[in-house]
């Protein structure tokens, strides 16, 4: 007894925050956002139809890998997670977005701990912590079952074991890393290209920093996952919802402006053709300009992404107030003088940042697209942490930007908390827009 | 829906995309039966005497046969209502005001009749 109550008090502050962000993901949850939409309900049935009577609802015994919606290849675990809350929690809303919401909130402890075991200082430990609880970024997916969400679980805590295992160099935690990981592989598309890059990264970085364990580790790990990621790339529901949303299928519209430009070049101008327009010139004009967005002070501050089930009007997907500690971050990591071992780490979460949007930046279809580049948030939440830590650390006039970034977060809890509401008045006029969408595909 | 739908022969839905799934989930419906009936972009066209019709504007789909028949139709909102074939006995609201669903039955007096002999 005298053990759990020790425990609770030495984690207080990480068990406190981590309730608050449930509170946050959780209230009202049934209702808010207000109707479920059609993948939440379709998900949610086969989940129950399929653990209630063994079979899916083709009579598929048990699917393992996919549920197949007309060439739409829908991973299976979220399913069953979906399934598996109606019978906690009765057929209602409510159990189907909850395997979500729990996870979102969960999600607060691994990134509590790449936090503190990067920088080795709790309290940017519990401000990196705090500052996923309050994303409006991650709040919304979060309340929206989303699958990047609980994949952005299983994948921070496999990030959290690598980074554990890069200061500690336990065996256990890389293969609690690997573990994490290969789960994801059965939560969300996205996931089987950022872990082999992940792993990719890491063996880069090892290699730089002669960490030969890190090193061989990290290699293995990246065969075993780019031989399972080709593999999956093999078949064709694997393929399947790459080949319908990637920049390279013919609906993205960028080999008809390949084309164009070919015929604007003129007659027999093969060779500047080929040149210019070519498909690697095109299709890379392409990344670059989806990959851009990610960074673009209008998708994260003022206007957020697609899909429209996701957005919140008049909210970006982080607070105006996560500027000051950004920069405050930028600032003091460049200035700073790390130990070796944390400089590898840092060196390895700041490329990280920077190479998680890509499988985002590879697809057209709803694209800004906030639910294939959450994992971005792990990293803002890191870096905003740090940059306030450092903010409060000063002694003079910087404490006083401290301040004002704390009262900014505040407020704009606040206005977000007002965002919230603002859907349940904007909501009508969204589905009238979107109900004109499904009439003009009709 | 639920109280009502067997107080008639026939009840037809509007839907498009997996709509009748939302019919299924909450009416707790997950009977095995299904299997082999859901079609593989999970849609559905019958459960028990409901049908999911394939349009927002079920009524425009209603053969002269079931005219004659107990049944009851669901429009969506932005369906012009054939006031001479269809009686609109009810509302259904939502959580969205501006989007109801006209509850319709077919006008037995005159306009079914009319409709049978076109």
């Amino acid at each position: 007894m005298k053990r759990i109550l020790r425990f609770v008090l030495s984690w207080f502050p990480l068990i406190t925050i981590v309730l608050f962000a449930a509170i946050i993901r959780m209230w009202k949850l049934g209702s808010l956002p207000m109707n479920l939409q059609e993948d939440e309900v379709m998900t949610g049935y086969v989940g129950r139809f399929i653990l209630k009577n063994w079979r899916d609802v083709y009579g598929n015994p048990w699917p393992f890998w996919y549920f197949d919606k007309f060439g739409d290849y829908y991973i299976v675990l979220p399913i069953y997670l979906k399934g598996l809350s109606t019978f906690i929690f009765g057929v209602n809303e409510f159990a189907i977005r909850f395997p979500s919401a729990l996870l979102g909130a969960l999600s607060v402890i691994p990134v509590f701990f790449i936090s503190y075991w990067t920088f080795n200082k709790k309290k940017i430990g519990y401000f990196a912590a705090l500052f996923l609880t309050i994303l409006p970024w991650h709040i919304t997916l979060s309340r929206a079952s989303a699958e990047g969400i609980m994949g952005i679980f299983f994948y921070s805590t496999g990030l959290m074991f690598i980074v554990g295992y890069m200061n500690r160099k336990k065996r256990a935690y890389a293969l609690l890393s690997f573990i994490f990981f290969i789960i994801c592989y059965w939560i969300y598309h996205p996931y089987r290209v950022v872990i082999p890059l992940t792993l990719l990264l890491l063996s880069a970085v090892s290699l730089f920093f002669k960490d030969k364990k890190t090193l061989s580790l990290a290699l293995t790990g990246f065969l075993i996952f780019t031989l399972f990621t080709g593999y999956i790339s093999t078949t064709k529901w694997g393929k399947g919802r790459f080949s319908q949303t990637s920049i390279l299928s013919p609906m993205s519209g960028v080999s008809v402006r390949i084309q164009e430009l070919i015929y604007g070049e003129g007659q027999q101008k093969i060779v500047l053709a080929r040149i210019f327009h070519n498909k690697i010139l095109g299709y890379g004009r392409e990344f670059l300009r989806q990959y851009s967005i990610y960074f673009s002070g209008e998708y994260l501050f003022v206007k957020g992404g697609l899909s429209y089930a996701y957005s919140v009007p008049e909210q970006g997907l982080l607070y105006f107030s996560f500027i000051i500690p950004l920069i405050a971050a930028a600032i003091f990591l460049a200035r700073g003088n790390f130990p070796k071992a944390q400089q590898k780490v840092l060196f390895f979460l700041i490329l990280l940042f920077f190479l998680v949007p890509i499988p985002a930046s590879l697809t057209y279809i709803d694209a800004p697209n906030i639910q294939r580049s959450v994992d971005m948030t792990v990293f803002f939440s890191l870096f905003a942490g740090y940059g306030l830590f450092q903010l409060s650390e000063q002694k003079k006039w910087l404490k006083v930007i401290y301040f004002v970034a704390i009262a900014g977060f505040i407020l704009k809890g606040y206005i977000f908390g007002m965002g919230i509401r603002c859907t349940q008045i904007y909501l009508p006029v969204s589905i009238v827009m979107m109900d004109k969408r499904h009439l003009l595909n009709m | 829906m639920k109280k009502n739908k067997d107080n008639y022969d026939k009840v037809f839905l509007p839907t498009y995309g997996t709509m009748s799934m939302y019919y299924l989930y909450f009416t707790n419906d997950f009977d095995p039966s299904y299997i082999g009936q859901i079609k593989y972009d999970v849609r559905l066209d019958q459960s028990h005497n409901v049908y999911f019709v394939d349009s927002g504007c079920t009524s425009d789909k209603i053969s002269p046969n079931d005219m004659k028949k107990n049944i009851l139709i669901i429009n969506k909102n932005n369906c012009s209502t054939d006031a001479v074939n269809f009686k609109q006995i009810d509302d259904i609201w939502g959580a969205n005001k501006l989007l109801d669903f006209k509850v319709l039955i077919p006008n037995k007096d005159l306009g079914a009749t009319k409709k049978v002999t076109e």
